[in-house]
């Protein structure tokens, strides 16, 4: 599959709050945890070698699930792998929580349910459609009967 | 650089319906002729297939950093182009079917970016907050400095966007608050040459701190460009002899 990947190396440049440096082990049976600059940058989790300018990989986040695992490790899984776990290392528990709810809310799904919350809520409220001054009420992505798992 | 594959496959083929699909014609890297390629929008993610229910696509378009142009099409091609500014960076030329296609696609792509979503999501909370009469101020939008909206205005900085105070609000609403610094902005600074018909490149200046306006000025923005756009097709159909009398499809009011 073809992927604008000098794009994504530019994507991956940009500052980031969530960036650190964490033990990271591969979901495969055999593989081993090594020190990787772990950095969250919109849907994507890349990862890079210490010291390496451009990542190793990067993990999309959709339709993943990010759990605690242990009181100082977090596992993102995928939706029909969820066996095959990417495990993370952290210094502390606070940092593993941060981490959990950080990768939580990346999703581009989880913005969309955000929003169609709110807008169901405000809608509740006030009666009207709070897209709707933005003309963009009929877009597929904000209807209800697209939710998605 | 490693991307996972699967996890693309999986998110594409997912059961749920998608933003956007359709054929459209795709121009090689190197070559000057246009494949006919089906392609389907999700999220931020630009698929495309090969051919039209084909398992896996062929390839996928990360729809950050970009900025999205009606080209002067030659021929009535209805012809659009996906611009990553940069040394090295690509830009995709897409073709459309008709006009409808090419401005319903233009449109998508331009708003499929996070940043954009990120600031739709800031005023739904601020309005939400106002109508379920939380009286506690809310410590949202861009910080001072980071409201840059990028330079060629495509590509978005959301900046350090913090969630609100948890005691002020009311159990009803989740702490939905992305706590990140979702910088993403074109990276070379300069201004590519227009090509005939282009959807307007303005320069942005900081953008006041409030989020409704911040997303008001870009929503507004964003229907400008297309007002902009319709406008030079219509005279551009005038001017070819005005046969064709249809009304415009899309009403931005």
């Amino acid at each position: 599959m073809r992927f604008n990947e000098k794009e994504l190396l530019c994507i991956s440049k940009q500052p980031s709050e969530k960036a650190a440096e964490l033990g990271m082990r591969g979901p495969k049976k055999g593989d081993v945890v090594k020190r990787r600059l772990v950095k969250l940058v919109i849907n994507f989790l890349f990862y890079f070698r210490t010291d390496e300018e451009e990542p190793a990989g990067a993990l999309l986040l959709e339709q993943c699930k990010v759990e605690q695992e242990e009181p100082m490790a977090f596992s993102v899984a995928f939706l029909d792998e969820s066996e095959k776990k990417y495990l993370f290392e952290c210094e502390s528990s606070e940092q593993c929580q941060e981490w959990v709810e950080s990768l939580t809310r990346a999703s581009y799904e989880f913005m969309r349910r955000s929003l169609m919350f709110y807008r169901s809520e405000i809608h509740k409220l006030t009666g009207k459609d709070p897209l709707e001054q933005y003309g963009i009420s009929e877009e597929a992505r904000f209807q209800v009967s697209s939710q998605r798992p | 650089m490693k991307l996972h594959e699967k996890q693309f496959v999986r998110h594409a083929s997912g059961h749920s319906p998608v933003d956007k699909e359709g054929f459209l014609g795709k121009k090689g890297e190197a070559r000057p002729t246009y494949q006919r390629r089906w392609f389907s929008l999700r999220g931020n993610l630009l698929f495309y297939y090969e051919k039209r229910g084909d398992p896996g696509p062929l390839g996928v378009i990360v729809l950050e950093g970009c900025s999205v142009q009606l080209c002067e099409s030659s021929a009535g091609d209805f012809a659009f182009a996906i611009v990553f500014q940069g040394p090295g960076l690509r830009t995709y030329k897409l073709t459309a079917e008709d006009q409808h296609e090419q401005e319903s696609w233009v449109k998508a792509l331009l708003s499929a970016n996070f940043g954009y979503l990120q600031m739709l999501l800031l005023d739904l909370e601020r309005i939400y907050q106002e109508v379920s009469g939380s009286s506690k101020p809310l410590v949202l939008g861009p910080a001072p400095g980071h409201a840059l909206l990028g330079k060629e205005g495509r590509g978005y900085a959301a900046g350090q966007l913090q969630a609100p105070p948890p005691s002020g609000k009311s159990k009803k609403s989740p702490k939905l608050w992305p706590k990140r610094h979702a910088q993403v902005s074109p990276t070379s600074a300069e201004t590519p040459p227009t090509v005939g018909v282009v959807a307007g490149v303005e320069e942005w200046s900081v953008v006041d701190d409030t989020p409704l306006e911040a997303f008001v000025i870009l929503h507004s923005r964003y229907g400008r460009e297309i007002e902009e756009v319709r406008e030079e097709w219509r005279k551009k159909k005038e001017e070819g002899g005005g046969e064709n009398n249809e009304p415009l499809l899309i009403d931005l009011g």
